[in-house]
């Protein structure tokens, strides 16, 4: 599903250059569940936002879904992005002025999908993440855990292809994120192929495979607690 | 999707009330502002245009030279309307008016002296293609003695009777009966009229063939495809043919002589709709209004809404910051740049809309007041003029494409993974196109306000300015000419009451109109001759205005033998180059015949301001009435003291010999402040609108100022954990936004200077430019900015450092 073969990220500012990834090569296939650590400033990010078609990588390419995607325009990866991946951040971002249901609903919007069908496919998403006697409330009426609720409801609702969560347990304290990762584990187990940043050791377990990273660069691989270097 | 946006864009507004406030408050009143300023300019350039053939009808003006001074008239000879349409192809029709007179009309006990009495050919209705109300308009005018009237004069003499057949006596001694009714003239309208007399009433006058004698406003109707330039081209043989041997005849030369002496004689066409505007004639019917205020009003009411649509730039762009996010949500989700603008240019639409609906309600509300400070009722027309609707939504798209594309471009244009990780955007590289527009708003607002500041200075000095003669205290009693021969009767009655002081009676007012005259001195070559202004007094002028003499005497009530002399001002003694000038004589002519008769110049006034100083001191010849002249108006000197007794007894007098007619009267400084009604007009509107467009500025600045304050949340953060005072802060601040107003007072001084150089170039005596109003104005912007800074700055500087640093 996903292929990377040396993919290169440089940050280029008036007198410093940057060298955020490093030649990283990555595989992620179908209905796997794979999470992203390394310290700050490793390059975990802007792995992310490559792998989610937010930002081109400076050289080497990038297979998605057997596209090579790496000199795509903005308008390409913005087709591609709708209808393949959907997004969880760490802070959510729910757009404030729009109720839970709008929330949800907004990339089915711009998919171009029919009134009737959207409010068929946000019911039964925010019916199964339990959120549904919340759908006419505002994002700052919910608590941290609910909210994430809806950006995940927000991800699923296109039905993408792979979902990528950029430490969707950042904000929230143990109990809000134990209850996030369950539902990860959930979906994956559903068949949703998912990339996952964190820091935490501990949530990282949940993925099959881990990917460290550390100076731009693919140190190690951990899959199902054994070490490859 | 449309329902998406529309509902993004409400709820933003009602959660950021205060920017929504300044924002929508800011475009409605820049559009009121507008819409006011276009209601008046598009009246100005509606005159005549209501003619169905307007574009046909044309007037005939004269001009020329003789003995070395210039005319420029828009009256012309009586035989030309006929002559044209009958030996100028593409002439089809004429018709002449003329004003002369203001007769006391009666009909029963109701008794009126009437301004706008004018008599017409019968041809008036047809050239002018009006329907009548009642009565048929081919014949209404053909005979002798007959009279349309406007409906609003039917009323008053007739209420609800019908006034068909009624018949008016006239202090001409003649009566007129109504053959015709027609609906009063529209406001704009380039000339008035109460009543239409048949020109055949006075059949000398309709017939008169001399064509070097200007009494009447001859129009033509033009066939549609002959041009202006056609006619005109056959004017020189027209003069040639009927002109010529009539100024042979009187004047003794020939009329080749007469031309290489350098005289010049000619007449224009003006078409009826550029009359309001572009003429400025000797002779107009009414005073014109003036193209020049018309297209100053123009541009103010443009850049008024260019500073309301840089305030909706510059506000929306500063809110950005707090649009961030959803910018990168939406384009995460899968938006289109293309989608984005579309939302925002969305969401200025509607705010668009929603000022100009609130616009047209401010404009409803104040047309009233608006109206009463233009001196001329206008009316939006919402619905009744087709053409407004259509005109005001194209507005709404105008200025939200305008004003919203720049903020849609700008947002749209934000790299989510920036602004998702939350790091406020990057600086601007734009932020001198920002502070551009601030600055081109203050030197527009500056520039306006020193413009008003120069016009209120010179309208004041005009007002304050010693014209040589005192017009307080002075109350004019009109239409004296109705009492006739009595007048000398009225005078003395009056002087009974010891509060009265003086009493002149004359023909011409000091600044209205005076007849110009040629004047001969006896003895000299005759093409010294001189053009003086010149009216007829009694003994009591120079008392009862307070004019000082240079030389010589005036009119003396003991000497009879005044009435053949003369006192002239100090510029016609120059002007005469004859040394001495008392003890000569002045020859003009006199009576029915033109015989010139001579005048001995007694005495020499010292030069008075007659007309507005928009003109300078004209030389002038003051006569004496003979033993039965009266003239129009009766000036009276009352004590400042027990004014309404004084005026009570004044009509109690006049009521007993003007019996039935009505006293009419003005005090001579309203009357003098007529001379500058446009003037003044001009010093309201562009107070009220400079004040306005300083408003619109400093909402302007204030986004700006939120702008900059916005971006430099977390440098003030940092700053005050670093121990920096809220003072520090403050002058960090303001300074930036300050640079931005001492730039644009630095630009706006040469800009309004020259514009005001211009304007003051319209009067003949002009205050001198000081370098103190351009300091007041530069200096109120400054304040103005700073006040609107600081409200801001301060909130920045005590802000809690520790929520700024958070927001990342």
């Amino acid at each position: 599903m996903i292929k990377t073969n040396n993919l290169v990220k440089i940050f280029t500012t008036e007198e410093v250059e940057t060298t955020a990834l490093n030649k990283v090569n990555l595989e992620i296939n179908k209905g796997e569940f794979v999470s992203i650590m390394g310290p700050s400033g490793c390059g975990k990010s802007t792995m992310l936002n490559i792998l989610g078609l937010l930002d081109n990588p400076t050289g080497g390419e990038y297979f998605f879904m057997d596209h090579e995607v790496s000199k795509y325009s903005e308008r390409q990866r913005a087709n591609l992005r709708k209808e393949n991946i959907g997004f969880v951040f760490q802070s959510f971002n729910l757009i404030d002025e729009l109720t839970v249901f709008e929330n949800v609903e907004l990339p089915l919007l711009y998919l171009g999908i029919n009134a009737a069908d959207r409010k068929k496919k946000v019911n039964t998403v925010i019916e199964k993440m339990g959120i549904a006697h919340r759908g006419r409330h505002f994002p700052q009426q919910l608590s941290g855990g609910q909210q994430q609720r809806v950006a995940v409801s927000r991800a699923l609702v296109s039905d993408p292809k792979i979902i990528l969560a950029d430490e969707p347990t950042g904000n929230l304290d143990s109990s809000h994120g134990d209850e996030v990762m369950k539902l990860m584990t959930e979906l994956n187990a559903e068949g949703a192929t998912i990339v996952m940043v964190t820091h935490s050791p501990a949530y990282a377990d949940f993925a099959h495979r881990s990917i460290h990273l550390f100076d731009g660069q693919v140190v190690t691989e951990n899959v199902n607690g054994k070490f490859h270097v | 999707m449309l329902k998406n946006y529309v509902i993004t864009a409400f709820r933003n507004l009602i959660k950021h009330k205060t920017y929504s406030l300044i924002n929508i408050s800011g475009l409605a009143i820049g559009v009121m502002a507008f819409i006011l300023i276009m209601l008046y300019v598009r009246d100005e350039l509606s005159y005549d245009s209501y003619f169905p053939k307007a574009n046909q009808i044309y007037r005939v003006t004269t001009r020329g030279v003789m003995q070395g001074s210039e005319f420029n008239m828009a009256v012309s000879p009586a035989p030309a309307g006929a002559a044209f349409v009958n030996e100028i192809p593409g002439v089809l029709s004429s018709t002449r008016v003329r004003n002369f007179g203001f007769p006391v009309i009666r009909y029963g006990d109701k008794v009126f002296s009437e301004e706008l009495w004018f008599t017409a050919d019968s041809s008036f209705f047809d050239v002018f293609d009006i329907e009548l109300i009642k009565g048929n308009s081919k014949t209404a005018l053909t005979d002798p003695n007959t009279v349309v009237i406007t409906s609003s004069t039917a009323k008053r003499y007739f209420g609800s009777e019908d006034p068909m057949g009624k018949i008016f006596s006239s202090d001409q001694q003649r009566d007129y009966v109504v053959t015709g009714v027609v609906e009063d003239p529209p406001h704009n309208s380039h000339f008035h009229y109460d009543f239409l007399a048949s020109l055949m009433s006075y059949a000398d006058m309709a017939n008169d063939p001399i064509w070097v004698s200007n009494n009447f406003y001859t129009y033509i109707v033009l066939e549609p495809n002959t041009s202006q330039q056609q006619v005109e081209d056959e004017f020189p043989g027209m003069i040639l043919k009927y002109a010529g041997p009539q100024i042979e005849r009187f004047m003794g030369v020939s009329w080749d002589q007469l031309m290489e002496q350098g005289a010049e004689y000619g007449f224009n066409l003006q078409r009826v709709t550029d009359i309001h505007l572009n003429s400025h004639l000797e002779y107009e019917v009414e005073p014109n209004g003036n193209q020049t205020y018309v297209m100053i009003f123009f541009i103010i009411a443009i850049f008024i809404l260019i500073l309301a649509c840089i305030n909706f730039m510059n506000l929306a762009t500063a809110r950005s910051a707090k649009r961030a996010r959803e910018v990168g949500v939406r384009k995460t989700l899968g938006s289109t740049r293309g989608q984005l603008i579309q939302q925002f240019l969305a969401e200025a639409i509607l705010l668009s809309l929603i000022s100009f609906i609130l616009a047209v309600v401010l404009v409803e509300l104040l047309l009233p007041v608006y109206s009463d400070l233009v001196g001329i009722r206008l009316s939006l027309g919402l619905f009744s003029d087709a053409l407004i609707l259509p005109a005001l939504i194209t507005m709404v798209l105008l200025v939200g494409i305008v004003s919203g594309s720049y903020p849609a471009f700008f947002l749209a244009s934000f790299n989510p993974v920036k602004v998702l990780k939350g790091s406020a955007q990057a600086k601007s590289k734009n932020s001198w196109l920002r502070s551009g527009l601030v600055i081109f708003q203050f030197i527009i607002s500056i520039t306006l306000f020193t413009g008003t500041m120069v016009v209120y200075n010179q309208l004041s000095f005009i007002q304050d300015k010693d014209l040589g003669y005192d017009k307080t205290n002075v109350l004019i009693v009109e239409k004296t000419d109705d009492i006739g021969r009595q007048i000398n009767a009225f005078k003395e009655d009056l002087l009974k009451d010891p509060r009265i002081m003086t009493v002149s009676n004359s023909t011409s007012l000091i600044g209205h109109d005076t007849n110009n005259n040629l004047h001969q001195v006896q003895g000299e070559p005759a093409e010294n001759g001189q053009l003086l202004s010149s009216f007829f007094t009694d003994d009591n002028f120079s008392e009862a205005y307070s004019i000082d003499l240079a030389e010589g005497r005036f009119f003396s009530a003991d000497r009879p033998a005044d009435s053949m002399c003369v006192v002239i001002n100090e510029t016609a003694a120059q002007n005469l180059q004859i040394g001495d000038p008392i003890g000569r004589s002045l020859l003009r002519p006199m009576g029915q015949n033109g015989e010139m008769a001579a005048f001995e110049i007694i005495g020499i006034m010292k030069d008075f301001h007659f007309e507005s100083l928009h003109s300078h001191i004209r030389p002038m010849a003051v006569y004496r009435f003979g033993s039965n002249g009266f003239g129009r108006y009766t000036a009276v000197r009352i004590p400042q003291e027990d004014m309404v007794g004084t005026l009570g007894y004044i009509e109690e007098v006049w009521k007993k010999y003007a019996l039935d007619q009505p006293f009419e009267y003005t005090f001579m400084d309203d009357d003098f402040d007529q001379l500058y009604v446009a003037e003044e007009r001009t010093k309201q509107i562009s107070t009220i609108f400079s004040v306005l467009a300083i408003f619109i500025a400093s909402l302007g600045l204030f986004g700006l100022a939120s702008f900059i304050i916005e971006q430099r949340t977390k440098e003030i953060g940092i700053r005050k954990v670093l121990g920096a005072t809220v003072l520090n802060i403050y002058t960090l601040l303001s300074v930036d936004v300050l640079k931005l107003i001492v730039v644009a007072t630095a630009l706006s001084w040469p800009i309004s200077y020259m514009t005001m150089r211009r304007w003051l170039e319209n009067f003949a005596y002009q205050i001198e430019f000081s370098h103190k109003t351009f300091l007041i104005a530069g200096l109120l912007a400054f304040v103005i900015a700073l006040a609107t800074v600081t409200i801001q700055a301060i909130k920045a500087a005590n802000s809690n450092p520790v929520k700024a640093l958070k927001y990342e």
